[in-house]
């Protein structure tokens, strides 16, 4: 490749990584971001990494599901222990989750539980029959 | 002579230039040794395919395909074989997991890398080298991600310590965390983890400062570890971290700069 040509396409390649790093930093902004006052949003490559609201919740089903022949007590009996872990941000996404696991249950009388966690120092304990 | 043509000559012998020592080299086999690692990993648990849909279904044969693209190419990468094509495929398609089926930062992340990375054995031009480009715009783009991303933490979810809180806990009673008792009880404190969180933003941005300055290299080195050592304990984040902790400590000069 010709001198001008590679500045060229070294010029293209770093200013179209500047251009997509700004572009996502103005998305934050336009979304309602401001620095000690309102949190960003998830935007690609603005690098907001643990920056926006988020609940956590445990969730666990008495008697255990049966999911793929096995026995499910609590959600993380199907995950991995480190990294890979199946998550929402929304502590109404793992109600919906734990309503939607009932249709594995052995027993007809079971109960879902869930301990969700909130950004704001809470913890909420909510169980009910699966329907 | 003119301004522009300056300008331009700095830019061309900026392009010219090749790095002293092997650090560029070094970090793209670690790094895609990383990330061949988490994929391989990703494949055989089908982790990726499990946080889409935890329910019992028919794993995705595009998204199985698209991991095996992803093992091939950064397996050729950590090898040095075909840099510039193995890491435009590697960052192509690290980029379509995250815009097709989880869009989770540590993708988008190592799309960027390896989209610069593709270029670090001299790119579609030559082969062999080592173009100081290459890693002055790795650590720039690592300085960029620190201090874009404490800036972004500079609200008040982050800084009253909400996330460590809820993140801290769900680990402790989810995933029975090993966290000592003490340790446990203060990051059940909001009041802990706020103090905690600011520290962290003001590391994250004084991270990025040092980078950009590129030196000195041993607070560079104490601030990844730190970061990236509690980032993993207790956010369960470790691919991520390590391959964030070795950019910062293969990448940074050991010397003054040039």
């Amino acid at each position: 490749m010709q001198p001008r040509a590679r500045a060229i396409y070294v010029a293209s390649l770093l200013a179209g990584l500047a251009a997509v790093q700004v572009a996502a930093q103005v998305a934050q902004v336009a979304s309602g971001f401001r620095p000690l006052s309102h949190p960003p949003t998830r935007v690609p490559y603005s690098w907001d990494m643990f920056a926006i609201r988020l609940d956590r919740c445990v969730v666990g089903w008495d008697p255990p599901l049966e999911v793929d022949g096995e026995l499910v007590a609590r959600w993380h009996d199907r995950e991995a222990p480190i990294e890979f872990d199946t998550v929402f941000n929304d502590a109404r996404w793992y109600n919906a989750n734990a309503a939607r696991g009932c249709a594995y249950r052995t027993d007809a009388r079971t109960v879902a539980s869930l301990t969700c966690f909130s950004s704001d120092g809470g913890v909420h304990e909510l169980s009910f029959d699966c329907p | 002579m003119s301004s522009a043509s300056t300008a331009r000559d700095r830019f061309a012998r900026w392009l010219d230039a090749d790095d002293d020592g092997d650090a560029l080299r070094t970090y793209r086999r670690v790094f895609a040794a990383i990330w061949v690692a988490y994929d391989v990993v990703d494949l055989v648990w089908g982790a990726t395919e499990r946080s889409r849909i935890w329910f019992p279904h028919e794993r995705s044969g595009d998204l199985v395909a698209l991991q095996a693209v992803l093992v091939a190419s950064g397996a050729m990468l950590a090898l040095g074989r075909f840099v510039w094509i193995s890491g435009m495929v590697a960052a192509l398609a690290r980029g379509a997991e995250a815009f097709g089926y989880f869009a989770l930062n540590d993708f988008f992340f190592a799309s960027t890398v390896y989209l610069i990375l593709a270029h670090s054995d001299g790119g579609p031009w030559g082969r062999g080298g080592r173009p100081r480009w290459v890693r002055d715009t790795l650590l720039a783009q690592l300085a960029w991600i620190y201090v874009a991303t404490g800036i972004l933490k500079l609200n008040p979810d982050w800084l009253d310590g909400g996330q460590l809180f809820v993140r801290s806990q769900y680990l402790w009673t989810g995933q029975n965390w090993p966290y000592p008792a003490v340790v446990e009880k203060a990051l059940s404190s909001v009041a802990v983890d706020a103090r905690l969180a600011q520290a962290g933003a003001v590391s994250e941005i004084a991270l990025g400062a040092v980078l950009f300055a590129r030196r000195p290299y041993w607070l560079a080195a104490a601030l990844v570890l730190a970061i990236h050592g509690f980032g993993a304990l207790v956010t369960n984040v470790w691919f991520f971290s390590a391959s964030m902790a070795a950019g910062v400590l293969i990448l940074m000069p050991r010397g003054r700069p040039a």
